[in-house]
C-alpha cells in the first residue's frame, strides 16, 4: 500500500470514517497518556531534565560535525567500521553490499526508523536478501504487506482477529486470535532465523561520541538477539542520534522509556561498543555502523526548523495530538506521523510533496509541552506554514480570503463595513435555509453565527444602563 | 573511510555557517544531575530494587546466604519441572562450585556450563543452539539499579546469550551491587573513555522479555526469556 503524504486530506477524511479505526486509535492513545503521566508524576525533576536534554541536544546538534567524527573515532578504535551515507540509496546499497561479501541469503532486522525511511527491506528483498523484521508488531505489517502505523507500536491499526487470520494465511496454522498464542507463534517461528542469520541489523536509539557506544532500547529482546548472535552486526542511525557523552545517557534514558510508553525503564538496553572483544564469549565479529544524511544537513541549515533534529522517537507527541488521536499514523502517508511526523516529512520530502502536514494541527502546543527534549513542535509547524505561505503555495481563495482580512483588520471603516457585509449575506443566506458556503471550508464546518448586531452598536445602546440609579 | 564522508561534513559545516574544523568545542558546563547521596546496599534500596523488580514482573528474592540460594534453585527446578539448565561462567558460579553442586543436587537435569566452553565464533553457534533449548539459565550480576529494579550485566563476565535465549533467566547478585541510580553505576564501572572499561556489551535488563504490540495487551516472554529472577544473596561480599 503505497500512501503518499501528498494524500493526507484524503486519507484522513477515510481513516476519521472508520469506527473502528477511530476508538483504536483514541483507546491506545489515552493508554500510553495515562501510563506516561503516571511514571512522569514520579520524578519531581522532570521540567529540569526536559530542560537539560534540550541543552544537551542543542550542543551536539549546533556542533555536529565534530561529535560525529568523535564519535567515528571511538568507534574505529574500538575495531567498527563507519559508513557515512549521503542518502537513502547509498546506505540501502552498503547494506546490499554487505549482504553479498558475507553470502547473506537472509538478515534479521530489528525496528528502525531509519531502515524504514530508506526503504532498507525494499532494496534488500529487490537484491535477492530476506528481510525478516523480528520486532512483533514489524513482522505483523511486514506480512501484511502495511507501513507502521505508530513510532512505537507499528501494528496499531490492526485488530487480534486481522492478526489471526494473517498468521493463518500466511503460514497455515489453525485460526487464534489470542495474542499470547500469535506472539509464541512468532517467537518459535523467528528463533530459527535469529540462530541462522548472518547479520544482524538494528537502529540506533543513542550514539556517544566519547566511547563509541550505540545504544539500542526495546522490550522484546528481538534486538538483542539480532545485536548478539548473527556474525555480523550493522547499525543504522540518523546523523542527529549523536550525543556527546556516555555520561549523559542516564538522562536520556530515564526520558525516553516514560515519555515513550510509561515504563520505568524498558526490558533491555544494549550499550554496544564495537565487535567482540578478545576473551568474550560471544558477539559479533564485525560491527558496521551508518551515518546517514538523507536530508539532514538540509534541516540543519535552518535555524528556525533545526531544533526537530533533537527528536528521540519517543512517540509522545503522537499520542498527545488530538490530529493524530483522530486520523491515526497511516494518514501522513509517511513514516514518521504526528505532530514530529508533520514537520519531518515536508522536511525531508519538500514542502510541495507534503503541504498539507504542517495543517495537519490545531497548534495547540500539546506536542510542545509533552516533548521529552522540548521541541517547540507547534512552532515550527507555523514556520512551515509561513514559507508555504511565502512561496504561494495557498490556494488562491485562501490568500483572497487573507488579504481581504487583513486588509478590514488594519482600517475601521473597512471594518465596520465588512462586518455589516457579512451579517447581511449571512441573513439572507439564513433566510434561504442555507448556510454560508465556502469551497474546502464549509464542507466539513458551519459557519459561525454571529451575534445580531455588533458589539460596538451593542456597546452604544447598553454603555449607560449601568449608571442609571 | 568513503568518500561521501567529506561530502556530508562539508554540508554539515556549512549548514552551520562554518569554515571548517578546528573550531573549538563548545564546553557547556551543566552541572550534576541531581541524584539521591545513597550508599548502596542500603537496605532502603534493597527494598526498592524489589518493588520496582516486582512491579514489572521480575521475581525478586533476597536470600540469607548462598545455601538458600542452592535449595532455592532446587526448588525451583523442581516446581516448574525444568528439564535443561544452563550455568555462566560468572564469578559468582564458580566461587561456589555452583556447578559441580547442581550436578549433585539434581541428577535428572542436563546441565550445561559455559565454563570451559571455547571462546570462537564456531562454539559460539553450538552454545547458541544449546542454549537456545535451556529452560532455565544462572548468571551474576554486575549491578542492581534500584530506580528502575534493572539488572546490569556485562559481556565481559558472561556471554550474551546465556541471558536471552533460555525460558527463563535468574540472575544472582549481592547487595553490595545495588545503586540508586545509573550515573552512580557508571562512575562505579569507569565508563569514562580514558578509562576505557566499558566492554563491548553492556545489557539493562529489567523485568522479563514483554511485547503490546497486539491490540497493547501485555504479553510476557516476546524474544526472551519469559521469566526474569533475581536473587540478592546476602552473606556475600
Amino acid at each position: 500500500m503505497n500512501r503518499t503524504p501528498s494524500q493526507f486530506k484524503i486519507l484522513a477524511s477515510e481513516n476519521v470514517a472508520d469506527p473502528r479505526l477511530r476508538r483504536t486509535f483514541h483507546s491506545a492513545t489515552h493508554h500510553a497518556l495515562g501510563q506516561r503521566a503516571q511514571s512522569v508524576q514520579l520524578v519531581p525533576e522532570w521540567e529540569d531534565l526536559r530542560e537539560r536534554a534540550h541543552r544537551i541536544k542543542e550542543e551536539a546538534i549546533e556542533h555536529l560535525d565534530l561529535h560525529l567524527e568523535r564519535l567515528e573515532a571511538s568507534v574505529i578504535q574500538r575495531g567498527g567500521r563507519v559508513f557515512w551515507a549521503r542518502d537513502a540509496s547509498e546506505a540501502a546499497g552498503y547494506v546490499v553490499d554487505l549482504c553479498r561479501r558475507l553470502g547473506a541469503s537472509t538478515v534479521v532486522k530489528s525496528k528502525s526508523m531509519a531502515a524504514e525511511e530508506i526503504g532498507l527491506t525494499d532494496a534488500l528483498e529487490a537484491s535477492g536478501v530476506e528481510p525478516v523484521e523480528t520486532d512483533l508488531g514489524e513482522f505483523i505489517i511486514q506480512l501484511a504487506g502495511e507501513t507502521p502505523s505508530h513510532i512505537i507500536a507499528p501494528a496499531l491499526h490492526m485488530t487480534r482477529q486481522q492478526i489471526g487470520g494473517l498468521f493463518q494465511e500466511k503460514f497455515g496454522i489453525p485460526y487464534t486470535d489470542v495474542p499470547s498464542e500469535l506472539c509464541a507463534f512468532a517467537r518459535q517461528r523467528l528463533r530459527q532465523e535469529f540462530l541462522s542469520a548472518r547479520l544482524g541489523i538494528s537502529g540506533v536509539n543513542f550514539a556517544a561520541a566519547d566511547t563509541g557506544t550505540i545504544v539500542v532500547v526495546e522490550n522484546e529482546g528481538n534486538a538483542r538477539l539480532c545485536t548478539s548472535l548473527p556474525r555480523v552486526h550493522l547499525a543504522i542511525m540518523g546523523l542527529e542520534k549523536v550525543i556527546p557523552r556516555f555520561s549523559d545517557l542516564p538522562l536520556f534514558l530515564r526520558l525516553l522509556a516514560r515519555s515513550s510508553t510509561g515504563q520505568r525503564q524498558t526490558s533491555y538496553v544494549s550499550m554496544i561498543s564495537g565487535p567482540r572483544r578478545e576473551g568474550e564469549w560471544d558477539g559479533p565479529e564485525e560491527f558496521h555502523l551508518i551515518l546517514l544524511d538523507n536530508g539532514r544537513s538540509d534541516i540543519l541549515a535552518d535555524p528556525r526548523v533545526r531544533r526537530s533534529l533533537y527528536c528521540i522517537r519517543c512517540g509522545a507527541c503522537l499520542n498527545t495530538c488530538p490530529i493524530y488521536q483522530r486520523v491515526g499514523g497511516h494518514s501522513y502517508g509517511s513514516v514518521y506521523s504526528g505532530p514530529i511526523g508533520a514537520v519531518l516529512t515536508p522536511l525531508f520530502q519538500g514542502l510541495e510533496a507534503a503541504q498539507d502536514l504542517p495543517y495537519a494541527s490545531s497548534l495547540c502546543g500539546s506536542c510542545s509541552n509533552i516533548c521529552p527534549v522540548k521541541i517547540d513542535l507547534h512552532h515550527q509547524l507555523l514556520w512551515l506554514r509561513e514559507k508555504l505561505v511565502a512561496r504561494g503555495s495557498t490556494p488562491w481563495r485562501e490568500r483572497l480570503a487573507m488579504t481581504l482580512y487583513a486588509a478590514g483588520m488594519k482600517d475601521p471603516a473597512l471594518y465596520r463595513m465588512g462586518s455589516a457585509l457579512l451579517r447581511l449575506l449571512l441573513k439572507v443566506a439564513g433566510k434561504s435555509g442555507r448556510s454560508l458556503a465556502i469551497p474546502g471550508w464549509s464542507s466539513t464546518r458551519d459557519f459561525p453565527a454571529l451575534a445580531e448586531t455588533s458589539f460596538k452598536q451593542w456597546w452604544k445602546e447598553n454603555r449607560n444602563q449601568g449608571e442609571e440609579p | 573511510m568513503n568518500a561521501s564522508r567529506e561530502v556530508v561534513l562539508s554540508r554539515i559545516r556549512r549548514a552551520l555557517l562554518r569554515p571548517g574544523t578546528g573550531h573549538g568545542r563548545e564546553q557547556r558546563s551543566l552541572g550534576k544531575a541531581r541524584s539521591t547521596p545513597e550508599h548502596t546496599g542500603s537496605a532502603h534500596l534493597l527494598e526498592q530494587f524489589q518493588e520496582e523488580s516486582a512491579r514489572v514482573g521480575g521475581e525478586p528474592r533476597l536470600c540469607a546466604d548462598f545455601e538458600e540460594a542452592v535449595e532455592g534453585i532446587q526448588n525451583l527446578v523442581a516446581a516448574a519441572g525444568y528439564r535443561r539448565v544452563a550455568l555462566s561462567d560468572h564469578a559468582i558460579c564458580r566461587r561456589h562450585r555452583l556447578a559441580l553442586r547442581l550436578a549433585e543436587l539434581l541428577p535428572d537435569v542436563n546441565l550445561w556450563s559455559e565454563e570451559g566452553e571455547a571462546h570462537s565464533p564456531g562454539s559460539r553457534r553450538r552454545n547458541a543452539a544449546q542454549l537456545a533449548q535451556a529452560d532455565l539459565s544462572i548468571t551474576g550480576a554486575e549491578f542492581l539499579l534500584a530506580e528502575s529494579g534493572t539488572v546490569l550485566l556485562t559481556s565481559s563476565t558472561s556471554s550474551r546469550q546465556i541471558s536471552l535465549l533460555p525460558t527463563a533467566h535468574l540472575v544472582l547478585a549481592t547487595p553490595d551491587q545495588v545503586y540508586p541510580d545509573l550515573a552512580a553505576i557508571f562512575e562505579q564501572l569507569g565508563t569514562a573513555p580514558e578509562e576505557g572499561r566499558l566492554p563491548a556489551a553492556l545489557t539493562m535488563i529489567t523485568g522479563p522479555s514483554r511485547t503490546a504490540d497486539i491490540e497493547k495487551v501485555l504479553i510476557k516472554g516476546a524474544h526472551g526469556p519469559v521469566r526474569q529472577l533475581t536473587w540478592i544473596i546476602g552473606g556475600e561480599a
